[in-house]
């Protein structure tokens, strides 16, 4: 022990989620930032064109009028199938796309082309309004696609006037892509292409210990880890900086704290989650926080209790959970101890089987010193043991094991649970279910 | 039961969170349930293999029994020797997240829907139904199952010797996703097939060399007619050899077990389904857990399963609050309660999920939220179970596509339900019996003559699979040990003033004393029945209301006691709330305390208060 926090040897494992490209080699030294992994997730948009009927042929003849192959890559206008029907009869069929040919199939007479991306391939913003002649402000009720929908070059964006055909006036798609955004006030629509591109990155900095094949790689390094009981957002980092061992108020929070992670022994209220957003603060580590204020401030569901994976700037670690309790005295300690150094967050939970807890991971990539052996959090209950409870009536307050009586007792819900007596900081006596009290 | 028969037979569930196992033996005539033992699930690191979690729960039920079960070397004991070993091992998995299955048909009304039963029907968690009429276009479609990693696909649509070329551009639209199973890529993502006959072997021949196709007969034979059973129990066949074989340990489970191991959800359905015709009587299912609620309903012999993912009481019990809302969890609360502290301590639950409500005041907001939990996770079924639908095909001149139209008709009629049993810990183990009754009344409305019973220690998923082989153990397992009867509901459909007559019941109890009662609207009331009394009862409802038989008319009834005993809910349905506070906090007190659901002098401390 020393200055409160204990180094143990920390392992993460950097994974894609599908086979992909891996980055780094063994023993290569990483920062948080460094690339360990990457993917190309969905690979472009697939055209499934009814070739065969656009030819007029049987779609068993299909086959044989391709003049392109599966795997074959294509241009756009490129003919890619002729049919012959008599001296006059030549019908041809050209790509409305570039990509590659992934099926053709004699039993629909349908061919699937892959539109392919580059990655470097900007999104494309084009006057919609404009071409379709109306005012910005009508352009989302003339729009045949929304947000978040596909689209292939030469798609109808939008129109209007469908009462007078005649005069109908419409928008194709000048790329292929998903619609990203549809401005009523500039009358602008975004098409922006699928290309997605996962990295994983090595969160902690440290060694590379082993590499997964195709997948990404062990990362492993001295540093002290403190497990908190819910978080939401992403993994991230920054300097570690006490705030305050209380309640952690907006005022507490200035510019200057703009990418650091700010500890708190306290609660955290809603105007200081407003107040560190507008900070740019990147983590907050505290004890507690209300339920409605992480919602309504961070504007997120957790709802199913998996989280981690929120779109929001800031990540929150509560070491205690929530309500308004303080932090535990060692959580705190070793905060303390670690103030300065650089900080990895992360607030996935998930507390189903298998649960993840958020963890603030601090690297001691240089450490020399001897290593703990990492304790589990959960232990059994023993007398004399300081344990704090975590239910009505006496939530949150402190205690020491007194006994541990073998029979189940009666509560006063009427159900029969084994119980355990907690001698209260005032010395009374608090028989409490053994499930509603966690060692301190 | 001849002597071939297992004396004793050993049960495990291999749960998410515990793997629970049971030791049924014949004791005489009748095969009882004896010991139970439970222990943590070993699916995940650092163990990861399920059967260390299986021999710690077998160990577990050595110790209390004082029996040997298992070698020293932690081999089953078989064939049994005396008291020691077994002659008969079941199992159930719900570990490492289940079934998952995407599910595939021509008309999303019609097949899609059908095939979407079948596969929640077997237990599985549906990803996806992917239909022609779902408005994605094709490429949408195949972008979107290549996301998917599914344990096997479920194909369905046309009717036998209906037209084929649908199915092949379907089962096409498949291949060319190309989807990968969600457990390694050493197999075949398995197809099973159940449309139309005539097109099996194109299937086959579209999809056979990238897919493992199963062909099974037509979910939808005919327009009017649904045949799930094939389709299901190749699901469950395929689930146990080709996903859980994926798992860790799973080989040497399906080397112990005398049948094929079956998903829990699916097993619960299969012993819902063989006590509804044993009973002869329509029967609601429901179990609570902490993360899902599944309901399951077999009325007039159509089976129906639907899963409410995040409706739960530990893990998913912030989902409850946010999908009920605030209001509706607060009017079953007869006390005050604002909103800040409500939702604080939901979420406690939530990061803290093993933590059990200490006070009375904990208890009954937990309570509330299972209430709103089951009353959601009934409309979600409702909205679900419907008779095979009634297809129109309307021709549009200006497309060659077929519309459909189709009307579905609503299977789930309360005045008909004969039967509603609870299970999940909410529901098993409420400190009084009355409480369960309670919740179950104000969250499902049963109307008309409903027998309640609850599920004594979730061994509902252990019976399922017994009775694939065993029906008659099972079921005689099930009635002596796993139900619990809470007692018959009477409640008359209506509405009316306070006060204003409802209902009078006249019990004639065999060998006892022949009493009327009269409940006004409004009102809740229990009349003594014990476990395995049964009593005839002459009810004969007033005016506007209807206990089965139409308004007014009266309905003769054997009702059975139970724990509770006979409750006449004269409360009206749909059973409505008074909007003022002060009004509804007292009528449910008054509620409480008929049916003596909690400790009186708690009641009188809140009446006070």
């Amino acid at each position: 022990m020393n200055s409160g926090y204990q180094v143990t040897m920390v392992r993460k494992v950097r994974k894609l989620p599908l086979p992909g490209e891996v980055l780094v080699q063994p023993g290569q030294r990483v920062e948080p930032e460094t690339p360990v992994a990457r993917i190309d997730l969905r690979p472009g948009i697939p055209w499934v064109l009814p070739v065969g009927r656009l030819l007029g042929i049987e779609s068993d003849l299909l086959p044989a009028a391709m003049l392109r192959q599966v795997g074959d890559r294509v241009r756009l206008r490129e003919v890619i199938a002729v049919a012959q029907k008599g001296i006059y009869g030549r019908k041809e069929y050209e790509s409305p796309t570039d990509g590659v040919i992934e099926d053709i199939s004699h039993r629909s007479g349908r061919v699937v082309i892959r539109e392919e991306f580059g990655r470097e391939e900007p999104p494309i913003s084009f006057d919609v309004a404009f071409e379709i002649g109306c005012k910005p402000r009508d352009l989302p009720r003339n729009m045949m696609k929304k947000v978040g929908d596909e689209i292939k070059r030469g798609q109808v964006v939008a129109k209007k006037g469908e009462t007078q055909a005649f005069f109908t006036k419409t928008a194709l798609a000048p790329i292929s892509g998903v619609i990203t955004e549809v401005n009523a006030q500039t009358g602008y629509v975004t098409i922006s292409r699928p290309f997605k591109e996962v990295i994983v990155r090595a969160y902690v900095s440290g060694a590379v210990a082993t590499l997964l094949p195709g997948r990404g790689a062990v990362v492993e390094t001295p540093a002290a880890r403190i497990i908190g009981a819910f978080g939401v957002g992403r993994e991230g980092h920054g300097r570690l900086r006490v705030a305050t061992a209380d309640v952690l108020e907006p005022n507490a929070i200035t510019p200057e704290d703009e990418g650091a992670i700010l500890v708190a022994g306290g609660p955290v209220s809603r105007e200081t989650l407003r107040r560190a957003l507008e900070c740019g603060v990147r983590g907050i580590i505290a004890s507690t926080a209300g339920y409605l204020d992480i919602v309504e401030a961070l504007g997120i569901k957790v709802g199913v209790g998996i989280t981690g994976q929120e779109d929001i700037p800031l990540t929150l670690i509560l070491t205690e959970g929530f309500g308004r309790l303080s932090m535990r005295e060692n959580s705190f300690a070793a905060l303390r101890g670690l103030e300065g150094r650089l900080a990895c967050v992360n607030g996935a939970t998930q507390i189903r089987a298998g649960a993840i807890r958020p963890e603030v991971v601090v690297p001691f990539p240089g450490w020399d010193g001897p290593l703990a052996e990492e304790t589990g959090p959960e232990e059994d209950l023993a007398l004399g043991q300081r344990v704090r409870i975590i239910s009505e009536p006496y939530f949150g307050q402190m205690g020491v094991v007194a006994e541990l009586p073998r029979q189940p007792e009666v509560l006063p819900t009427e159900a029969r649970v084994p119980v355990v007596v907690v001698a209260l900081a005032d010395g009374t006596p608090a028989r409490i279910p053994r499930a509603n009290v966690e060692v301190f | 039961m001849d002597d071939r028969q297992p004396r004793t037979i050993l049960a495990t569930d291999v749960g998410s969170t515990t793997t629970k196992a049971l030791l049924i033996e014949k004791q005489g005539e009748e095969y009882r349930l004896s010991f139970r033992g439970e222990m943590p699930t070993t699916v995940e690191a650092p163990w990861e293999n399920v059967m260390v979690g299986v021999r710690k729960a077998i160990r577990r039920l050595e110790e209390l029994s004082g029996r040997r079960f298992l070698t020293p070397e932690g081999v089953l004991l078989r064939p049994r020797r005396g008291d020691d070993g077994v002659d008969y091992y079941v199992s159930t998995s719900s570990a490492g997240g289940g079934l998952q299955m995407m599910v595939a048909g021509l008309v999303s009304t019609v097949s899609a829907s059908s095939a979407n039963r079948a596969a929640l029907g077997a237990g599985a968690v549906v990803l996806d139904v992917i239909a022609v009429d779902d408005g994605r276009a094709t490429s949408e479609q195949i972008t979107r199952i290549t996301e998917l990693r599914p344990d096997i696909i479920l194909m369905s649509g046309g009717v036998d010797g209906g037209s084929v070329t649908h199915l092949a551009a379907i089962a096409e639209t498949i291949v060319q996703a190309s989807p990968q199973p969600r457990f390694g890529a050493t197999y075949k993502l398995p197809l099973v097939y159940a449309g139309n006959r005539d097109a099996a072997d194109l299937v086959e021949a579209v999809a056979g060399e990238v897919m493992d196709v199963h062909a099974v007969e037509n979910l939808r034979p005919r327009h009017d007619l649904e045949n799930l059973g094939p389709a299901r129990e190749t699901i469950h066949d395929l689930f146990m050899n080709h996903v859980m074989a994926q798992a860790p340990g799973y080989g040497e489970l399906m080397g112990w077990v005398d049948v094929t191991i079956m998903p829990t959800p699916g097993a619960v359905g299969r012993i819902i389904m063989v006590m509804a015709e044993r009973y002869r009587a329509n029967i609601i299912g429901v179990d609570i857990g902490g993360a899902t609620t599944d309901v399951f309903s077999d009325f007039g012999g159509t089976f129906t399963r639907t899963v409410s993912a995040n409706l739960g009481m530990s893990y998913s019990i912030c989902n409850v609050l946010e999908e009920a809302g605030f209001e509706n969890i607060r009017r079953w609360v007869p006390f005050e309660v604002d909103q800040r502290t409500l939702s604080d301590w939901v979420a406690s639950k939530m990061v803290r999920p093993t933590t059990l409500p200490q006070t009375l005041d904990n208890l009954m907001l937990e309570q509330a939220l299972a209430r709103e939990a089951l009353r959601l996770s009934f409309e979600h079924h409702r909205s679900l179970a419907r008779k095979v639908e009634k297809e129109e095909i309307v021709a549009g001149w200006r497309s060659q596509q077929k519309i459909f139209r189709s009307v579905g008709e609503e299977v789930i009629d309360l005045k008909r339900l004969g039967m509603l049993v609870g299970s999940g810990g909410a529901l098993s183990h409420a400190p009084r019996r009355a409480q369960a009754a309670l919740m179950l009344l104000d969250s499902f409305q049963p109307e008309g003559v409903t027998q309640l019973a609850v599920d004594s220690i979730f061994m509902m998923p252990h019976l399922g699979v017994l009775s694939s082989t065993h029906p008659d153990i099972a079921a005689q397992v099930f009635d002596l040990d796993c139900l619990v009867r809470l007692g018959t509901c009477i409640a008359p459909a209506g509405r009316g003033r306070d006060g204003q007559p409802a209902v009078t019941v006249r019990l004639h109890p065999a060998g006892g004393k022949v009493e009327d009662t009269r409940v006004a609207f409004g009102e809740l009331v229990r009349l003594p029945l014990a476990v395995g009394q049964t009593a005839r009862a002459e009810i004969l409802p007033a005016g506007g209301f209807d206990v089965g038989a139409g308004r007014g008319r009266p309905v003769t009834a054997e009702v059975e006691g139970g724990l509770v005993g006979v409750i006449v809910d004269a409360r009206g349905r749909p059973l409505e709330l008074p909007a003022d506070d002060r009004k509804r906090r007292a009528k449910l007190l008054a509620w409480m305390e008929q049916l003596d659901a909690y400790p009186p002098e708690a009641l009188r401390g809140l009446k006070g208060g």
